[in-house]
């Protein structure tokens, strides 16, 4: 719920909410101040009739009055005299005061007072008044002084709404500036007239973009500086080890040595590749790709190693693009056909096809190598994951983040990888199926 | 051949000069940006082996410089960064090959051949794959000792894959190559050619890698 309508709605429901408690309130006391004035009305009326008692003695009088006010005298028991729509009978017991009674079909207030007049005998007046005139009177009063409140409300509510999306104007802007902000824009925002409030969030979210952005920074120069502190160093023993295979071409240590350092260049480049293929510098380096010559570029590259083995490759590609990074899709043909070369065996087959279905592009690699048993799949894309351990039967030089990095990469796409055996060859058939164009909603959601 | 090393790294420097020097190169080193501007204004070297990260100036600013000087010195850049956009903006400012740390010394020394025998300043200008001898400076082809006569066209692109020899060359590339050289390439053209060397070379000297290009296998 936004906050708008949560202010909108509270105001106005609390603004109806004192209207009427100021209604009821008001409705006592005026009902209040209705009884007051009528009971003084009965007072005066009374002691006026009970002067005039002495003008008239006896038979019931007559009046004409049209007033709601009605009277009863009596003497020593003995109605003598009443107002013309009054009952004959008592309309009170005998008991000074106020008290309230039905007769006539309709509840009346009335005042009973008592008089003794010189002859000795005794005087009783009654007045009385139907109570249903207080109750109008007193609407009357209330709905005259509440009608216009009522009748404002609606606008009152409007306003509020007015002065509400008005306060929170600042509130919207930031929200549509956040919202358009690119996932790896981290530059500070600025937007003018902030309140207070905001300007404290303002400063705040700037700090933390520009935390952010320095811990990207450190990271890709981490990333950067340990491959050159690396790869320089191994550079030599790589070619020192070169250089004494050379020299004493049948020595075993050295034969062993110049292998174990090929092992480390390979798993200190993947673990450097690991690192290169985020989300971050995915979404950085986005570009339409033409896909079948990424694949012949790396089949190039990798041939030397393809011929050696004897192996024969093909690649049976229709012309795709693809919405990517020239590294990631790099990195994702060299691991997969890397691993078909390392895990089949001399004079081999590789297959590379590429085509394009409903607008996924599959690439799908397969080679002629002992493929990888389902009770192993799940788990030959974990981390430092490899069949068998250190004893993997293959004697290949590998250290099990090939098909990491391949999933990770995936996984940048939106896309999906599976494991099969391959029709074509009998050994593992790795096939991937990426969206040749991810959603806006995709790659933001690369980005969190 | 006489190599300019410019490399900050003593240990690495010495390994590459004892390796290379078996091959017959002969290696000039400095270690920093100052000395190789200085020691190739001055002397004479047939090509130039440059380290990016150099202590002093950066191994770009050095390749610019060379560039901007008109210096047709053929250089290869052997370095630490691996990024596809470094190596892009190296062949661009005119590097000739580019080669990222840590490299096989094999794959060193075939690239220097390469450069080498562009240069033509080979101690022999022979390429011999198996029973095949191409004359590069004579422009002639023998196989089996036996003179063969090839157009020209056939002969560029013999020559482009045996001097890539071990690598695949595609169809682009073999292509670009006889554009170079400014000859009307048909949309056939290099499978006619590919296929009329076949003709005339030893069996299986010329191989397909299907979907991507031909090769001549380098033993």
């Amino acid at each position: 719920m936004s906050i708008r309508n949560f202010l909108v709605m509270v105001l106005s429901s609390i603004l109806v909410l004192i209207t009427f408690t100021a209604a009821i309130h008001g409705y006592n006391t005026s009902m209040q101040q209705a009884t007051m004035l009528a009971d003084n009305n009965l007072k005066q009326m009374a002691s006026t009739l009970a002067e005039l008692d002495d003008i008239y003695t006896s038979s019931p009088h007559k009046n004409n009055t049209n007033s709601q006010l009605i009277f009863q005298i009596w003497r020593n028991d003995t109605l003598v005299l009443r107002s013309k729509t009054t009952p004959i009978t008592p309309i009170s017991h005998f008991i000074s005061g106020f008290s309230e009674n039905n007769f006539s079909q309709q509840r009346w207030r009335i005042y009973a007072s008592k008089h003794h007049n010189k002859d000795q005998s005794v005087l009783w007046v009654f007045t009385a008044i139907p109570v249903n005139t207080l109750y109008t009177m007193a609407e009357k009063l209330i709905l005259s002084a509440m009608t216009p409140i009522i009748l404002s409300i609606p606008f009152i509510a409007l306003l509020i709404w007015l002065i509400v999306w008005y306060a929170l104007q600042p509130f919207n802007h930031l929200t549509k500036l956040l919202n358009t902000k690119k996932a790896n824009d981290l530059s500070a925002i600025h937007l003018p007239n902030l309140p207070y409030e905001l300007i404290l969030i303002e400063q705040t979210i700037n700090q933390l973009f520009s935390r952010l952005s320095h811990a990207f920074m450190r990271e890709k120069h981490f990333a950067s500086d340990a491959a050159h502190e690396l790869r320089t160093p191994l550079s030599v023993l790589k070619l020192n080890a070169d250089n004494l295979v050379d020299e004493i071409p049948q020595n075993e240590t050295a034969a062993h040595l110049a292998k174990s350092v090929d092992r480390m260049a390979h798993v200190i480049d993947q673990i450097l590749i690991l690192n290169r293929t985020t989300a971050e510098q995915f979404k950085q380096q986005l570009n339409q790709l033409n896909v079948r010559n990424v694949a012949q570029e790396t089949i190039a590259e990798l041939y030397p190693q393809i011929a050696h083995r004897q192996q024969n490759i093909e690649l049976i590609a229709e012309d795709v693009s693809l919405l990517s990074s020239e590294f990631a899709l790099l990195t994702l043909f060299q691991n997969l056909i890397s691993n078909a070369s390392k895990y089949s065996p001399e004079k081999g087959n590789i297959l590379v096809s590429l085509s394009c279905v409903e607008s996924h592009v599959i690439i799908s690699v397969e080679d002629s190598g002992q493929g990888i048993s389902p009770q192993e799949q799940y788990k030959v894309f974990h981390r430092f994951y490899r069949i068998g351990g250190d004893q993997n039967p293959s004697n290949v030089v590998g250290c099990g983040l090939g098909l990491a990095i391949v999933k990770d990469i995936v996984k940048l796409h939106h896309g999906s990888i599976s494991l099969e055996r391959s029709k074509t060859y009998g050994g593992l058939a790795v096939e991937i199926k990426l969206p040749q164009v991810m959603g806006l909603k995709d790659i933001h959601e690369t980005s969190h | 051949m006489k190599i300019l090393l410019v490399e900050d790294d003593i240990e690495l420097a010495h390994g590459l000069m004892a390796s290379l020097k078996k091959e017959g190169f002969t290696l000039n080193h400095v270690q920093n940006g100052k000395d190789a501007l200085l020691t190739l204004s001055t002397s004479e070297h047939d090509m130039a082996i440059l380290d990016l990260g150099l202590p002093d100036i950066d191994g770009f600013t050095i390749l610019k410089s060379v560039r901007t000087q008109k210096n047709p010195l053929p250089i290869l850049i052997l370095t630490a960064r691996d990024g596809i956009e470094q190596k892009v903006k190296g062949l661009d400012l005119g590097a000739d090959d580019y080669l990222v740390k840590p490299f096989d010394a094999d794959e060193l020394k075939a690239r220097l051949r390469v450069i080498e025998r562009h240069l033509g300043t080979a101690k022999s200008s022979l390429i011999t794959i198996k029973t095949v001898v191409l004359d590069l400076a004579a422009q002639k082809v023998h196989v089996d000792k036996i003179a063969l006569v090839l157009p020209k066209k056939e002969l560029m692109v013999l020559t482009s894959l045996m001097e890539n020899a071990g690598r695949i060359r595609s169809k682009d590339q073999l292509e670009t190559k006889l554009y170079e050289w400014g000859e009307e390439v048909a949309s056939n053209a290099i499978e006619v050619h590919i296929h009329n060397l076949r003709k005339k070379l030893p069996e299986n000297f010329i191989t397909t890698v299907r979907g991507v290009g031909y090769t001549v296998d380098s033993d």
